[in-house]
């Protein structure tokens, strides 16, 4: 052997003539790692297969010209029946398909015509309805600033003529207060003293509270004063607030069971009931025009006071608007009422119009064969998980959302596959994306869930089979080349 | 041999592959041979080049597997795009090539416990400059890893120690042993060199899994020292069974020397594949007549002779 030089070239011996890079002249070894081999296999179909699966134990072909004579049993002709009634099951599926397809894309059709329909009219009949809304609007608001003014001064002058009239009961209060102070003095000698304002406090007429006279001692005669005038005070409005219940039973013998009830006197509460007209400044207005107790901001909570069983208010006295006024304040009411009336109207209209438009963003495919199957939902139970899928909105595996409707998937052209639909959003996974499905849609002879599985963590594959996707009946041959 | 373990919770980290070394060779003298570290690391998400970068050195480590933990996100080798499945299939596909020498060296390591993944002083106790080198490790006797431990390497540094020559396994390029070899990196390279003086068996048939492979025949790649000689062994049992125990084995010694290459058992009766193709390397640019036969060869087929890279073909 000669001398080596830095980088030669090795040589090397081949036992077979392995010669060419792409092994065709080794066709029938597994020698070269790029190389093809065929096998006919006569009564099904030919396969091409890399040669490193010659010879190598395994009968990858079926009529086992892959593997060394004898090793492997001919099955070709048995699969090749197999295959034949296979294919025949599928044409038969794939025509039965085919027919209720029509039907899908007749519906789906006429579906999308009437919404087209619709959509026309139910927008003008908004438009329409927008209209008298800003209309009565319109009237609603002029009106409105008359009324308020009005209010406001017969509130103002009634707030006078009570300022005045408390001024007037006061007094007299302060007068019939002082005569029983002075009634108090047993011994008529000019003076009334504490002894005897016990005395007159343990009797039977006595207005002066017994716990009161425990600190008797401490009670100045203004203190007591002040006393006698607030439980003269009391009685007066006693005796109002029976006058008002036998006014208001009156009052409801006579009137239509529609009365509302009253508002309590300490909140101005919000009512649920409809036709509840307010005023500007949070009062309540009635329509009728009879004597209605109002919340006088004078009065707190008296909590000392027993529930009424109508929520009468303590009130000296109740406004009460002149003919003018009251006017005034119907024509305000009646526009309001007119107007909310027109807005609901126009607010229902216009969620119609929505509706429709939803729906028209939807893509129920190439012929809106999808649309039927729109608000309807299928189910696969596998034993352990329900899984759910409502088309166009959403999937479940039992009570988790594994996807909200998100398309069709797209191809990286933006050109829509009709055979695949992806769910998205879903609820989110510990250490783990928003669950998610992706759905693949075949033909079928009914809409049925045939699978279902989690690929990947939180990543859900559903295989759909419904009419809508047999858009043909294929040619046997063309099943055995898909199988 | 032992049983096989891994290196326990590693990371995704381009430290802990540098990591795996040390630790494996450091088990692999201690008895403990049929170790390796997760692919990839078990905790977090490696990169595509790291993930790819692994695969390369762990393939020449004794114990290969990838591993994650469940949250982490799937790795499988087809999952990072054309390119990166094409490097990571062409690791696997060098790993399974080297299964017959593999095998040898797992049924040495069960017979004396010598390590199957070495350090470099194990083979060359004399160069001391070696005796902490970490990034390169050697595969029994005749191969030599030094895998691309950095991110964005373009040009890796490679020691190759002694006073022998040395091949590069993919380019059979012959090199003097130095203390720096440069070479130009790509994320397909994986550096391989051969030692001058062995003789490495393996398969080149590409089967989809290693028990497809028991019938396929071996290439021997004879790499030759500056005297010309080389010697190397060959051990093959049914991988299924205990029967080697009872001498159901082969076991040989295959040997260049004076112009002669022999191939003499050393034990067993093991019946195995024959040899398809001999790669010589370092014998000069003469053509070597094949005299004789191989003995014990069944296929009387008639060798040829090529030489690389050119394609003269002389005739026998």
């Amino acid at each position: 052997l000669a001398s080596r030089r830095q980088g030669e070239p090795a040589k090397q011996w081949y036992q077979r003539r392995v010669r060419g890079s792409d092994g065709s002249d080794e066709p029938g070894t597994a020698a070269c790692p790029n190389g093809h081999f065929y096998c006919t296999n006569k009564g099904f179909k030919g396969q091409l297969m890399g040669s490193s699966r010659v010879d190598d134990g395994i009968c990858d072909c079926c009529d086992g010209s892959d593997e060394k004579e004898g090793q492997c049993e001919n099955t070709c002709v048995a699969l090749g029946a197999q295959m034949a009634e296979a294919a025949k099951i599928i044409r038969k599926e794939q025509a039965i398909g085919f027919q209720q397809r029509l039907a899908y894309v007749a519906d789906g059709k006429a579906a999308k015509a009437r919404r087209d329909e619709d959509i026309g009219r139910l927008a003008g009949e908004r438009d329409k309805l927008r209209g008298e809304m800003d209309e009565r609007e319109k009237v609603r608001n002029e009106a409105e600033g008359p009324a308020k003014a009005a209010k406001e001064a017969a509130k103002a002058k009634f707030d006078a003529e009570e300022a005045a009239r408390k001024e007037v009961e006061d007094e007299q209060i302060r007068k019939e207060a002082e005569i029983i102070f002075r009634g108090m003095d047993q011994d008529k000698d000019g003076e009334t003293t504490l002894e005897e304002v016990q005395q007159y406090s343990t009797g039977e007429e006595s207005l002066l509270d017994v716990d009161e006279t425990l600190n008797i001692q401490e009670l100045s005669i203004p203190d007591i004063l002040e006393s006698l005038q607030n439980k003269i005070r009391m009685q007066r409005e006693d005796a109002r607030k029976d006058e008002q219940r036998e006014v208001k039973k009156k009052q409801k013998r006579a009137k239509k069971p529609e009365l509302k009830k009253q508002p309590v006197p300490e909140v101005v509460k919000e009512e649920e009931e409809e036709e509840e007209l307010w005023g500007e400044d949070g009062q309540k207005i009635q329509k009728n025009k009879e004597y209605i107790p109002e919340p006088d901001e004078f009065d707190d909570l008296d909590d000392e006071e027993e529930d009424e069983p109508e929520d009468v208010a303590p009130i000296r006295n109740t406004i009460s608007y002149d003919a003018e006024t009251q006017k005034l304040i119907d024509v305000f009411e009646e526009a309001e009422t007119l107007y909310n009336e027109a807005k609901k109207q126009f607010e229902h209209a216009e969620r119609q119009v929505e509706e429709v438009e939803k729906l028209n963003e939807i893509d129920f495919g190439r012929d809106e064969e999808f649309f039927s199957m729109r608000g309807e939902c299928f189910e696969l139970h596998d034993g352990k998980y329900k899984y759910k899928m409502c088309p166009f909105d959403q999937c479940t595996q039992d009570g988790t959302n594994i996807g909200k409707w998100e398309g069709w998937e797209k191809d990286g052209k933006g050109n829509v596959n009709y055979g695949v639909m992806l769910y998205s959003r879903g609820a989110g996974c510990w250490q783990g994306p928003n669950r998610s499905t992706r759905v693949e849609v075949k033909c079928g002879s009914k809409n049925e869930i045939v699978s279902a599985e989690e690929p990947a963590k939180c990543e859900y594959a559903y295989v759909f089979k419904t009419p809508a996707a047999c858009t043909k009946v294929q040619e046997e041959h063309e099943i055995h080349d898909e199988l | 041999v032992s049983t096989q373990s891994t290196g326990g919770d590693n990371h995704a980290s381009w430290e802990h592959l540098r990591m795996s070394i040390p630790m494996l060779l450091s088990l692999n003298v201690a008895g403990y041979p049929f170790v390796g570290a997760d692919v990839g690391g078990f905790f977090g998400n490696p990169s595509v080049e790291l993930l790819t970068r692994w695969y390369q050195a762990a393939i020449f480590q004794p114990f290969l597997r990838g591993h994650a933990h469940i949250d982490t996100k799937r790795r499988e080798p087809w999952l990072f795009g054309e390119e990166a499945t094409a490097n990571i299939r062409e690791a696997l596909v060098l790993r399974y090539q080297l299964l017959p020498y593999l095998y040898t060296l797992f049924y040495e390591a069960s017979v004396d416990n010598s390590p199957v993944m070495r350090p470099l002083w194990y083979e060359f106790p004399e160069d001391s400059a070696q005796h902490s080198n970490q990034k390169e490790f050697l595969v029994g006797p005749a191969l030599l890893s030094s895998p691309v431990l950095e991110s964005g390497e373009s040009t890796h540094y490679t020691t190759l120690p002694g006073k022998e020559v040395w091949y590069n396994y993919h380019t059979l390029t012959q090199h003097e042993a130095t203390s720096s070899l440069s070479t130009i990196v790509k994320m397909s390279t994986m550096p391989l060199f051969i030692r001058g003086g062995s003789i490495v068996p393996i398969k080149k048939r590409l089967r989809r899994s290693s028990e497809l492979m028991a019938g396929d025949p071996y290439t021997l790649i004879v790499a030759t020292n500056s005297k010309g000689e080389a010697v190397g062994r060959a051990y093959n049992d049914d991988t299924k069974t205990f029967n080697y125990q009872k001498g159901d084995l082969m076991y040989r010694e295959i040997k260049l020397s004076n112009n002669q290459l022999t191939n003499r058992v050393i034990s067993g009766s093991y019946a195995s594949p024959e040899v398809e193709r001999i790669v010589l390397l370092g014998i000069g640019k003469h053509s070597a007549t094949l005299n004789g036969e191989f003995k014990n060869q069944p296929s009387r087929e008639p060798w040829e002779f090529t030489q690389h890279p050119s394609r003269e073909k002389l005739p026998m």
